[in-house]
């Protein structure tokens, strides 16, 4: 089972929330739509769940186009950011509420949340109300009103954001469980990258309604296409400095368009940036404060004007500097145009990154 | 379901409609009473059972009071339900009529105590003694012309008149709490 969004356009009054978007989403595949608030991963999710329909473009569910085909008769799941559990009911009438409309079997009703209850340890829970819950607990419930569906695709619109962070790491290894046992697509929407990295096969990162970039997550935060993708993706973002901000030795090799042009930024990982005097690219920054995060400080510092993050192990060597020697290698230089929408490569290196 | 309607469906003019509805409250009874006596007199429904009643069946505060209620219920319910194939109707009568209940209850201990009380309504439209409300017949207690009034009769029967407004929200007082915490939606 595929999902196929094409050439997708929606307006919100003349905001252009969705600008031409396409993706194909095949089987088992957890795809992630990652971008800041208000980039339209959310109103695309809403397009393929039936819930909003586009202006222009068409969705395909398992190859048959489903535009004005009502959300229910879609066969999609939708797990929501604030479970939508119904209050006024149990977790087992919550579960079940869909077969009932359905009008499916007391019986066989009663067997298929039972079974989904198991698979998802809630089976103690499905006398109690929404009310009563956990939000892990709440989570699962909302898992599972999907699960026992059977759905042709799953869509989840930013499931983990209201849990704690240790339950979220949990509820993580929840959604990679339950991945395993199903063999349809899951789309998942969030803004998290940590998610992204840790749940997606896929994602497509999403801004002012475009799709900049589509991939494997690692091989976006290997090989960004632009400025946007490189800050988004990677915890500290990437470092971003322009190029007349930081001498680089003379006999450094630039990408050839940019070095025609003059003006360009390159980007650092914060960790890819050493302490020390002996490395090729060699400056100094001056430190603002320091985050001690157990074996990791994040320093924020400053090169001139331009604000600068270096992670590092080395704790008693930065601890109460004022100034910093810092060094990095030209191999973890990525060079970007002046407007930080291209990123350009050195010839050599196009098949390494 | 004038509220609800008001609240999430879309269609032209809604608002215009809704602000109209509302405006109503802002003139006073006694204006439009004398408008709507004549209406009665036309179709004949002085002096009968309906034509007290009618009149105060729906009301703009009513609508307004269901329609902010309404409009608290998180949509992502109602999302909920259409994806489990709940139609529109069965969205109402499923997912949210029992979701307002506690406003339910509010506006029919307002309505309750608002019709229990009328006096000027009924004070025109009826003319026979039966189907006089419990303060017209307090009324009673003065003297014919006004001259004389029965004091401590008049307090026996106001006590008695608020037994009924007070079973009323005895029966409809749990819902008020419930409704508080039921919410199943985190925020």
């Amino acid at each position: 089972m595929t999902v196929s969004v094409i050439h997708v356009v929606k307006y919100y009054r003349n905001i252009k929330a969705l600008d031409d978007v396409t993706l194909e989403i095949s089987d088992r595949e957890l795809f992630v739509l990652l971008g800041p608030s208000g980039c339209g991963k959310t109103t695309l999710l809403r397009i393929v769940s039936g819930l909003v329909e586009p202006d222009s473009g068409s969705v395909m569910i398992d190859g048959r186009e489903v535009n004005g085909v009502p959300p229910a008769e879609r066969n999609v799941a939708m797990v929501f950011q604030n479970y939508a559990l119904y209050p006024h009911m149990t977790v087992f009438e919550n579960i079940a509420l869909n077969m009932k409309i359905r009008g499916i079997r007391k019986e066989i009703i009663e067997e298929r949340v039972k079974r989904v209850a198991q698979t998802l340890q809630i089976v103690e829970l499905l006398d109690k109300r929404p009310g009563q819950l956990s939000g892990g607990q709440a989570q699962r419930v909302a898992l599972a009103r999907a699960m026992v569906r059977d759905p042709k695709v799953y869509l989840m619109d930013e499931p983990l954001s209201n849990l704690d962070a240790k339950l979220r790491v949990e509820a993580r290894a929840e959604i990679k469980r339950m991945k395993e046992m199903i063999d349809v697509p899951i789309i998942y929407v969030t803004h998290d990258q940590v998610e992204t990295m840790s749940l997606a096969d896929r994602v497509a990162i999403m801004n002012r309604g475009k799709v900049l970039q589509e991939g494997a997550p690692i091989e976006l935060y290997d090989r960004p296409a632009d400025v946007f993708v490189a800050t988004f993706l990677g915890n500290p973002p990437m470092n971003i400095i322009p190029a007349d901000h930081i001498k680089l030795p003379k006999n450094i090799e630039v990408p050839g368009p940019l070095a025609k042009q003059g003006t360009f930024s390159i980007g650092i990982r914060p960790s890819k940036i050493n302490l020390g005097w002996e490395g090729s690219v060699r400056t100094e920054i001056t430190v603002e404060f320091a985050e001690v995060l157990g074996d990791n400080v994040l320093i924020h510092g400053k090169l001139g004007s331009i604000p600068l993050v270096i992670s590092t192990s080395d704790r008693g060597k930065v601890i109460g500097e004022r100034t910093l020697q810092i060094i990095f290698e030209p191999e973890s230089i990525y060079w970007f145009d002046e407007q930080g929408k291209a990123r350009y490569e050195l010839a050599k290196d196009m098949s390494q990154r | 379901m004038a509220g609800y309607a008001f609240a999430r469906l879309r269609f032209p003019g809604r608002n215009l409609l809704f602000y109209t509805i509302l405006s109503t409250l802002m003139l006073p009874f006694p204006v439009v009473m004398i408008a709507e006596y004549v209406l009665m007199v036309n179709i004949g429904w002085v002096n009968t059972y309906q034509g007290v009643i009618f009149p105060s069946l729906t009301s703009a505060l009513r609508v307004f009071l269901m329609r902010q209620y309404f409009t608290t219920i998180p949509e992502e319910l109602e999302e909920a339900a259409k994806i489990d194939g709940l139609s529109t109707f069965q969205i109402f009568y499923r997912i949210v009529i029992p979701l307002a209940k506690p406003a339910m209850a509010a506006t029919a201990i307002f309505s309750f105590i608002g019709v229990w009380n009328s006096f000027l309504w009924p004070l025109l439209v009826p003319q026979s003694l039966h189907m006089f409300t419990v303060p017209l017949a307090i009324n009673f207690f003065k003297g014919a012309k006004g001259t004389q009034i029965y004091w401590n009769q008049m307090t026996a029967a106001e006590v008695m008149a608020m037994v009924p407004t007070l079973i009323i929200y005895a029966i409809f007082e749990r819902y008020f709490t419930q409704g508080i915490a039921l919410t199943g939606i985190k925020r």
